[in-house]
């Protein structure tokens, strides 16, 4: 017989509590492997997507979509060093597809056809009809994506000559473009539409501006000379440069993911450990018979490591192939982002990563090995001669942790909190979280022993009580045993709880301080160039009866840091902005940063810092922080007036409407679509934006409960499979004490008020714990990753209700485990399934 | 006192005991010997109304076992029974005092009042400056002395000893099943001892074998 089936044949003897540890590792790396391989995805796909748009370009001179003087391309055309220079106007299109429909949101890449043909042969354009037509002004080609979705969607509309037209919407206007051909050398899911550049500035109010200009440089150029050229707010960029904020920002998103598949493992880990340490308990005579037969002790040890080496392999890898069936599912139905909105456009395509396999195999493994790890090295210490008579009840007392480490690694938590961000990524924050939870599973068995010897001086104590607390005072190893898993997956169950209830409550304030007032409204072409509102338009809305007061909003991306992404400038007509912090005194023009760009750029309240407005640099004071949840990239907000006064630019993106009381809403609203083309202007009641936004948070985090209630279920079901399996050991106990006149009742009792007074601990620790770790999310995690602050906000009545549930439904799945090894009948089967 | 008239067991139409009768009066202490498989245990558990027969019924102080119900059955056991096993299923958890006093504290006394008799019992047994020791650090024999400090605190009429020595070395065997004797006499109980061995069924008043056609006289 080989030695392996002496240690892999025991999983058939403890089908449940396998099957539990085993269920938690294939859902952590079934999380771990799908969130690597979706954003693995998506970031190829964008780099693709930004070479096809790029072609051969050395490098792309930009404003952050901010469009700037053409003159500077006729200019850099001619600079020393420059073999050429293509203008570009990079735009978001929006496609009317009917009034019941939303728009398609297409992105338009405006080009010299002629150009670009020699450096991206993917840009060539395919008439369908005249050669010239690419130089046409009311051409458009589209890519075979986005027609086929025109197609499905009914957005073409064909004359009686057979030419097919789509409806653009520009600011209040709608613009028929002309179908001119295709797009064939993009990819088959690249979504774009391409016209010339000339007729884009006509289109678009861009007249005499690009958004981008292409260089191919000499290997003689010199950079500096060409970047001091730039006027201020414009940026000289490798292409591919642009995708590595996106990356950076989807990454963090990725990490926070990927912290709950790690939930998911550490609970397989201790799952793993509970069910190691109770089979050991079970096959102390056994493991003693096999060391008097001469099994060497490293034998021994080395099998019982492997038995949760194996565990955690099997689960990793069915885990793996679950995570790429996931990944592909995710990839078709959400995007490269999980919908969080960083590729928007993109339509990556699952591909198979041999890194994110292994690493979570690897981790899944490693779960299974620690997990294991402990309990086998008590083996090494076991007294085969005692062993061999003891009949097996107990587990085997655990190698005992100083407290002194449970303080040590509290310190280290602590310590951990101060480390700076890690490109981008607060390792110190998820260092801390590690920390504080393996400090407090060092606390956990001595709490419990508190409780314990606490109860055990209340007089009124029934003997089942009695025997209940002295059994935890003298078995530490059984709590940390039973209510380990529980104490993690709640700690960080009620983290997150508490972390999103703060976030939410937080949102909730702030949508109700920047959308102000009864009705919001916008062009329907969105926040581009092409989706401004006139002055006239501001004007007429202005005068409509009913209106109280109107708020108007104008948006402009403005490239601050190289490298970085746009940072969003707000020029609004009031200032009332949720503020962070102090606030400075300032004389002169001033301006707030959000929370995002004071941790990008250091930028601090009473700084003077220089802001490029179209085309010149002004200096502004920082007045003050205000809270952003909308814009991870950083933030400005200035008066619109001031905006207006340095840039002459009047037209505005958005407007909210505050209505007179006794206004009729229906009516206003009818006149406001009276003074604009049908379907430009969308409208919106701010209540159903706000509760819009609340929706859409709340789907965000639905994945969150989903694996959080999963880990809180295989953690209660652990503590289940725990009471079981010492209940089960404990057979000949709850018959001795049935001789000595206790009753079946008795006993439940007894077995009642062990699990509630080991649940209660675990509950506890994992609340405080809980709390810690919110704290840590929501002052480092949070702040690092996204750069913004959330008031604390916490949800006592449900953390209450399910702290209760907690310990009323370990109390029942002890009970029920306690039951089942008490009938004689069942006792047979409990033993040896359990 | 404790009358047993007729009483059998089968299990799934399997005879596990022949039908027993047997009187007991206070004082006696008799030792039941048999083979392995036999029903020596099955006749202990009917005893201590742990199971039901299938035929036959059992009396004490004239109460008849199958009018009371599992909680009385209970009561029953923790007022008038100690119990002597093989395996001493001496709690881990508790001192020496601690599992001594149990049966004290089941019968509703608070500490205080168990801790007297309890220890008057370990220096019965030879225990007493073990008291506040736990089991682990206790030998095979002194456990088993510990089990019957436990089995008499309480002044029980019955005192059933399954196989008591079959955990310890002959020397030992010899001194428990002396001191199990005096001390069941010293409190005037009725003994009833299951063993396999004939030196500690000579040890009782009165010794019986228990058959596949019944008990009889040995």
């Amino acid at each position: 017989m080989s030695l392996a089936r002496v240690f892999f044949a025991s999983f058939r003897r403890r089908k449940f509590s396998t099957a539990l540890a085993f269920l938690a590792i294939v859902l952590g790396a079934t999380l771990g492997v799908a969130v690597h391989v979706v954003h693995e995805a998506a970031l190829v796909e964008l780099e693709r997507a930004t070479r096809e748009l790029t072609g051969e370009a050395d490098w792309s001179v930009h404003g952050g979509g901010q469009a700037f003087d053409d003159a500077l391309w006729s200019e850099l055309a001619q600079f020393p060093g420059v073999s050429a220079a293509a203008p570009v106007i990079a735009l978001d299109l929006r496609l009317f597809l009917g009034a019941d429909q939303a728009p398609l949101s297409v992105p338009l890449l405006a080009i010299d056809p002629l150009v670009h043909l020699e450096w991206a042969p993917q840009l060539a354009l395919r008439p369908w009809h005249e050669r010239l037509d690419v130089l046409a002004e009311d051409a458009l080609f589209l890519s075979p994506a986005v027609l086929e979705k025109l197609m499905d969607l009914g957005g073409l509309q064909s004359d009686p000559q057979g030419t097919q037209t789509v409806t653009v919407l520009v600011g209040e206007r709608r613009l028929a473009l002309r179908v001119a051909g295709d797009l064939p050398g993009l990819a088959e899911n690249h979504r774009l539409a391409v016209m010339d550049v000339a007729a884009a500035q006509k289109h678009f109010g861009l007249q005499g501006k690009l958004t981008r200009i292409d260089l191919k440089l000499t290997a003689d150029a010199d950079l500096s000379a060409l970047r001091a050229r730039l006027s201020p707010g414009l940026v000289m960029e490798k292409p591919h440069a642009s995708t590595a904020p996106a990356a950076r920002a989807s990454r963090a998103y990725r990490v926070n993911l990927g912290l709950l598949s790690g939930l998911a493992l550490l609970t397989g880990l201790f799952l793993v450990f509970s069910a190691q340490a109770l089979s050991l308990a079970r096959r102390q005579t056994e493991f003693a018979f096999l060391r008097a037969l001469g099994m060497p002790p490293s034998v021994l040890y080395a099998g019982l490591l492997a038995e949760g080496g194996l565990l955690g392999l099997a689960g990793s890898l069915l885990g793996a192939v679950g995570g790429h069936a996931v990944a592909a599912w995710a990839l078709s139905r959400l995007g490269g982002d999980l919908g969080a909105g960083y590729f928007a456009g993109l339509a990556p395509e699952w591909r198979f990563s041999w890194q994110a396999t292994l690493l979570f195999v690897f981790l899944g493994t490693l779960a299974g090995l620690l997990g294991a790890w402990l309990p086998a090295r008590t083996t090494l210490r076991m007294h085969v001669a005692q062993a061999l008579k003891a009949l097996p009840t107990e587990p085997l007392p655990l190698v005992a942790i100083r407290p002194q480490w449970g303080a040590a690694m509290l310190l280290v938590a602590a310590g951990s909190l101060f480390l700076p961000p890690w490109q981008g990524l607060p390792l110190g924050g998820y260092l801390a979280v590690a920390f504080l939870l393996a400090g407090a599973l060092i606390y956990l068995p001595r709490v419990s022993q508190a409780l314990a010897c606490v109860l055990a001086r209340n007089r009124f104590l029934p003997p089942s009580g009695f025997l209940a607390v002295s059994r935890i005072a003298h078995t530490p190893a059984q709590s940390l045993l039973a209510a380990a898993g529980v104490m993690t997956s709640l700690a960080l169950a009620s983290a997150m709880a508490i972390m999103v209830h703060a976030f939410r409550d937080s949102l909730d304030h702030w949508l109700a301080q920047v959308l102000p007032g009864e009705l919001y409204l916008r062009a329907v072409a969105g926040r581009t160039p092409a989706g401004l509102l006139s002055p006239e338009l501001q004007e007429k809305l202005a005068s409509i009866p009913g209106i109280q007061r109107i708020d108007f909003t104008r948006h402009e991306q403005l490239a601050l840091f190289p490298g970085q992404t746009a940072v969003t400038l707000l020029a609004r007509s009031h200032l009332d902005v949720p503020v962070v912090g102090r606030t400075a005194a300032t004389e002169g023009p001033t301006i707030w940063i959000s929370e995002a760009l004071a941790d990008l750029s250091g930028w601090r309240p009473g700084n003077v810092v220089e802001v490029p407005l179209a085309g010149a640099l002004y200096r502004f004071t920082i007045k003050g922080i205000w809270r952003d949840y909308a814009r991870q990239h950083g933030a400005i907000i200035m008066e619109l007036d001031l905006y207006r006064k340095l840039t002459g630019a009047l037209g505005v993106h958005e407007a909210t409407i505050q209505l007179t009381p006794d206004a009729d809403e229906t009516r206003v609203k009818e006149a406001i679509e009276r003074l604009a083309h049908p379907g430009t202007l969308e409208m919106t009641r701010t209540v159903e934006l706000r509760a819009k936004s609340l929706a859409f948070f709340d789907r965000t985090f639905l994945i969150t409960y989903l694996i959080e209630g999963v880990a809180i279920l295989i953690g209660l079901a652990g503590v289940a499979a725990t009471f079981a399996a010492i209940a089960a050991a404990r057979r000949r106990e709850f018959g001795m004490l049935r001789h000595l006149g206790l009753t079946r009742r008795d006993i439940g009792l007894s077995i009642a008020i062990e699990a509630g007074v080991i649940a209660l601990a675990g509950v506890s620790m994992g609340l405080v714990g809980g709390f810690a770790i919110a704290g840590i999310l929501i002052e480092v995690i949070n702040r690092q990753s996204f750069h913004w602050s959330m008031d604390w906000a916490i949800p006592w009545f449900a953390l209450g209700v399910f702290a209760f549930a907690m310990i009323v439904l370990a109390i029942g799945a002890a009970i029920a485990a306690g039951r089942a090894a008490m009938q004689p009948a069942a006792v047979f089967a409990v033993r040896e399934d359990w | 006192m404790l009358i047993i008239e007729g009483v059998s067991r089968s299990f799934c139409g399997r005879q596990a005991l022949a039908p027993v009768t047997l009187h007991l009066g206070a004082g006696e202490y008799v030792a039941i010997v048999g083979e392995s498989g036999i029903g020596k245990s099955t006749l202990l558990n009917l005893i201590a109304g742990l199971d039901r027969p299938s035929t036959g019924r059992i009396l004490f102080k004239g109460l008849d076992y199958a009018s009371l119900d599992e909680v009385a059955l209970a009561k029953l056991r923790r007022q008038h029974f100690g119990f002597v096993f093989q395996a001493f299923h001496i709690l881990p958890h508790l001192t020496v005092l601690q599992n001594v006093m149990l049966p004290l504290s089941l019968l509703g006394q608070r500490d205080r009042e168990a801790q007297a008799p309890a220890l008057a019992m370990l220096t019965k047994v030879g225990l007493a400056a073990r008291a506040q020791d736990f089991p682990q650090a206790l030998s095979g024999g002194e456990l088993q002395r510990v089990a019957i400090a436990r089995a008499l605190v309480h002044a029980p009429t019955v005192v059933l000893a399954d196989e008591p020595t079959g955990n310890l070395d002959p020397d030992n065997a010899q001194r428990i099943l002396a001191l199990l004797a005096e001390c069941i006499r010293a409190h005037g109980a009725i003994g009833l001892l299951v063993t396999h061995s004939s030196q500690a069924a000579a040890t009782a008043d009165r010794v019986f074998r228990l058959t596949r056609s019944g008990l009889v006289a040995a």
